[in-house]
C-alpha cells in the first residue's frame, strides 16, 4: 500500500523540495496559489499519458506512438465535433480512435515478433502521417464547448484537468493492487515465462494493457484539446519521451516488474516544477535545456542508487 | 550516502550556474517576456534584437522557448503572468492555438502581442497583432520564377507539415508559378526545416527528376543543405533557386550565386516594432487590438544591401527605436 514513509524515502522528495525553497526565495510568486495552479494544470496532460505508461512499463512494454496518438485522436474528435456539431461524437470519436490504435499497438506487440520499442517506433511515424495527411496541415479552431467544459473550468478551486489528473491517479493506484489485470501487469513486466505457466494468457493481457494505454491517451487527448480550444496535427508530439522519462524518474524501471503511479506523480511533478521554476527564475532559454536536461539525469541517478 | 550527498550538491551546482543568468525586475521596472517557437536561428535573431531594444528602452526582458509545444506555450504565458510581467511578446507555435493565451493573458490583464498566427477573433483581445499573409508572402517568388524560367520541370521542399504554415507556402507560391503554363511542379517534399533532411530531400528529387530546373525551397537553413546536395551533384547552374528569410546565411548563398531570390521577413526590425508598440500598450499609450503588416524585403543578388539585417548591430538597433512606428491596417478575414 501507498505509504508517505516509502515517498520519504525517496530521494525525488529531496531533489523537489530544494527547487521548491530555492525558487521560492529568489521569487516568492513562485509559491503564490496561482502559479501553484497553474503548475497544477500544466501538469496534468503529461500525468495522464504517464500513467498509462507507467502502467505499460510495469508489464514489460512500452509504447512510442502516445504523441502521435494525441495528435491523431484529438483531430479525429475535432473534425467529428465541427462536421455534426455534437460534442458528444466528437468525444466519441476521439476515444474510438484512441482505444482502437491502442489495441491495435498490443495486438502487434503481443505477437513478439519485435521489442514494442521498434512496433511503437513505427506506429508513432504512421500515426503522425495519417494525422497530417488528415488535416492537411489545418488546425481546428474550436473544440465546441470543451473549452469551456474542461479547459477553463475549475472544480472545487482546482483546474479540471488537475482533478481528472488526480482522479486517474487513485483509480489506477487501485487498478494496479485490485484488479486482476493490473496484478497480472506486474507478473508479466516480473518474469513473463513463469507467469505463462501459471496460467495468465500473457497475449490478452498484453492487448487489454496496450488498450487500456490508449484509453489515457484518450483522456489526455480530450484534455490537451480542450486547454488548447484546437486540435493540430502535431500537437503531441514529444510526450512519448517526457512519459517515459517521468515513469523512470519516478521509480518505474525500463525492464518491467515494479513501479507505482505515485512515483510517476513525482517524476511528472519534477518535469513541470523544474520547466515551472525556470521561467520564473527568467533564466536564460537558451540555458533552459542544459539545466533540465542535468537535473533529469541526476533524477535518476538518484533513482539508481536507490 | 556520500554518492547521495554528491548528486545533491551536483543538483544545486547547476541550479545556482543557472542562476547566473537569472533575470528579475526591480520594483517599478517594466518587464516584458518574449516568448518564441522554437530557439532556431528566426527566433533566436528575433528576441536578440528584442532584448537589445529592451535594455535600451530601460525595460526588464525574459525568454522563454516553446519547443513548437503548444501546452509549452501555454505554460510560459502562465508562468510570464505568475512572474509579474508587464506584457508578453509572442511569436506563436501554431495558428490557432493561441485562444488560451490570449484568454490567460486577459484574465490577468496583461497585454499580449503576437507576432504571427493572426485570428480576427482574437485581434479585439490582444495588444495587436504583427503578421504576414504567409500566401502572399511565398507568392512573388513564384512570380519570379515564372517571369525567369521559360519551362520545365519545378519542386518545391517545404517545411514541417501540420502547422499550416508550410502549407500556406506551398500554396501561395504555386499560384505565382502558375503565371507561366510552362513550368510544372513535379514534386514536393517536407524536409521539416532541417538541413541535413533538405540535402536528402534535394539529392532524391534530382535521382527522380534530373532536368528539373526550379526549386522553391521554403527557408534558407533548407537552402544551405539543398546547396551543398546540388553542388555535389554538379547542378547548381542548371537549377534555380527562390527561397525565404534574408538571414545572413541566405544573403551569402545569393552572393556566391547559389540561391537567385529570396523574401525577407527580418525577425529583428519585427521584434523591435512589436516590443514598442507592446511598450505603448503597456503605458496606455498606443490603443490595443490593431494589426500591422510585418516588414517584408524581396532580395536578390541586385540589391543585397538589405534595409533591416537580422544580424543587426545595436548600433543599428537603437537607429530602429527612432523610426517611426508602423502605421495599424485593417487586415483581411483570412490572411
Amino acid at each position: 500500500m501507498f505509504s508517505f514513509a516509502t515517498i520519504g524515502r525517496n530521494i525525488l522528495v529531496l531533489v523537489l523540495l530544494v527547487i521548491i525553497i530555492f525558487t521560492g526565495i529568489i521569487n516568492p510568486r513562485f509559491l503564490s496559489l496561482q502559479n501553484i495552479l497553474n503548475i497544477l494544470q500544466q501538469i496534468s496532460v503529461l500525468g495522464i499519458v504517464s500513467i498509462g505508461m507507467t502502467i505499460l512499463l510495469i508489464s514489460g512494454g512500452l509504447d512510442l506512438s502516445v504523441g502521435s496518438l494525441i495528435s491523431l485522436s484529438a483531430y479525429v474528435g475535432g473534425l467529428t465535433i465541427v462536421q455534426t456539431q455534437s460534442l458528444g461524437l466528437g468525444i466519441l470519436a476521439l476515444f474510438a480512435c484512441a482505444v482502437f490504435f491502442g489495441f491495435l499497438n498490443g495486438v502487434l506487440a503481443a505477437t513478439e515478433r519485435a521489442h514494442p520499442f521498434i512496433i511503437t517506433l513505427g506506429t508513432m511515424t504512421f500515426l503522425q502521417g495519417v494525422a497530417v495527411v488528415i488535416s492537411r496541415g489545418s488546425p481546428i479552431n474550436g473544440m465546441g464547448g470543451l473549452y469551456e467544459l474542461i479547459g477553463i473550468r475549475d472544480i472545487f478551486g482546482l483546474p479540471a484537468p488537475a482533478i481528472i489528473f488526480i482522479g486517474l491517479l487513485i483509480l489506477s493506484h487501485f487498478f494496479l493492487r485490485n484488479i486482476p489485470l493490473g496484478r497480472y501487469a506486474f507478473a508479466i513486466g516480473g518474469n513473463q515465462e513463469a507467469s505463462r505457466l501459471s496460467g495468465i494468457r500473457i497475449s490478452r493481457m498484453k492487448i487489454a494493457l496496450y488498450a487500456l494505454n490508449g484509453l489515457f491517451v484518450g483522456v489526455a487527448a480530450l484534455v490537451l484539446s480542450s486547454i488548447l480550444d484546437s486540435a493540430l496535427p502535431t500537437m503531441g508530439t514529444g510526450y512519448e519521451l517526457r512519459s517515459v522519462a517521468a515513469a523512470v524518474i519516478g521509480g518505474t524501471p525500463l525492464f518491467g516488474g515494479r513501479g507505482n503511479v505515485f512515483g510517476t506523480l513525482g517524476g511528472v511533478f519534477l518535469l513541470g516544477l523544474v520547466s515551472n521554476s525556470i521561467n520564473l527564475l527568467g533564466i536564460s532559454a537558451n540555458f533552459q535545456g542544459v539545466v533540465l536536461g542535468a537535473i533529469m539525469v541526476a533524477a535518476v541517478m538518484f533513482q539508481k542508487s536507490q | 550516502m556520500f554518492r547521495r550527498l554528491f548528486l545533491t550538491l551536483l543538483i544545486l551546482a547547476i541550479i545556482i550556474a543557472g542562476s547566473g543568468s537569472i533575470v528579475l525586475a526591480e520594483e517599478n521596472e517594466i518587464e516584458i517576456a518574449f516568448i518564441r517557437a522554437t530557439g532556431e536561428p528566426y527566433y533566436q535573431y528575433g528576441s536578440q534584437a528584442a532584448e537589445a531594444a529592451a535594455k535600451k528602452l530601460g525595460v526588464k526582458m525574459v525568454v522563454y522557448t516553446s519547443n513548437l509545444d503548444s501546452a509549452q506555450e501555454l505554460a510560459n504565458v502562465q508562468d510570464a503572468i505568475a512572474r509579474g510581467c508587464d506584457g508578453i511578446l509572442i511569436y506563436a507555435v501554431s495558428l490557432s492555438s493561441e485562444r488560451a493565451a490570449v484568454d490567460t493573458a486577459s484574465k490577468a490583464k496583461v497585454p499580449i502581442f503576437f507576432q504571427s498566427g493572426y485570428h480576427t477573433d482574437l485581434l479585439p483581445l490582444s495588444a495587436g497583432f504583427m503578421d504576414n499573409s504567409l500566401k502572399e508572402f511565398s507568392k512573388p517568388l513564384g512570380i519570379w520564377m515564372a517571369e525567369n524560367l521559360e519551362k520545365g520541370k519545378v519542386a518545391v521542399i517545404e517545411g514541417a507539415l501540420g502547422r499550416g504554415d508550410s502549407e500556406a507556402y506551398t500554396e501561395g507560391f504555386k499560384e505565382g508559378l502558375s503565371q507561366n503554363p510552362n513550368l510544372e511542379i513535379v514534386t514536393t517534399i517536407s524536409a521539416e526545416w532541417n538541413r541535413q533532411k533538405a540535402y536528402e530531400a534535394a539529392t532524391n528529387i534530382i535521382t527522380a527528376h534530373p532536368d528539373i530546373v526550379g526549386l522553391f525551397v521554403q527557408n534558407e537553413d533548407m537552402t544551405v543543405g539543398v546547396a551543398s546536395a546540388l553542388e555535389r551533384l554538379g547542378k547548381l547552374e542548371q537549377v534555380t533557386i527562390v527561397s525565404q528569410n534574408g538571414a545572413p546565411y541566405g544573403l551569402d548563398l545569393i552572393r556566391e550565386g547559389k540561391l537567385q531570390y529570396t523574401n525577407a521577413n527580418p525577425p529583428s526590425i519585427a521584434s523591435v516594432m512589436a516590443l514598442r508598440i507592446l511598450l505603448g500598450v503597456v503605458k496606455g499609450e498606443i490603443e490595443p487590438g490593431h494589426f500591422y503588416w510585418a516588414p517584408t524585403q524581396l532580395i536578390s543578388k541586385e540589391n543585397l544591401d538589405v534595409t533591416y539585417r537580422w544580424d543587426a548591430s545595436e548600433e543599428e538597433i537603437e537607429q530602429w527605436l527612432d523610426l517611426p512606428l508602423p502605421e495599424p491596417v485593417i487586415p483581411p478575414p483570412i490572411l
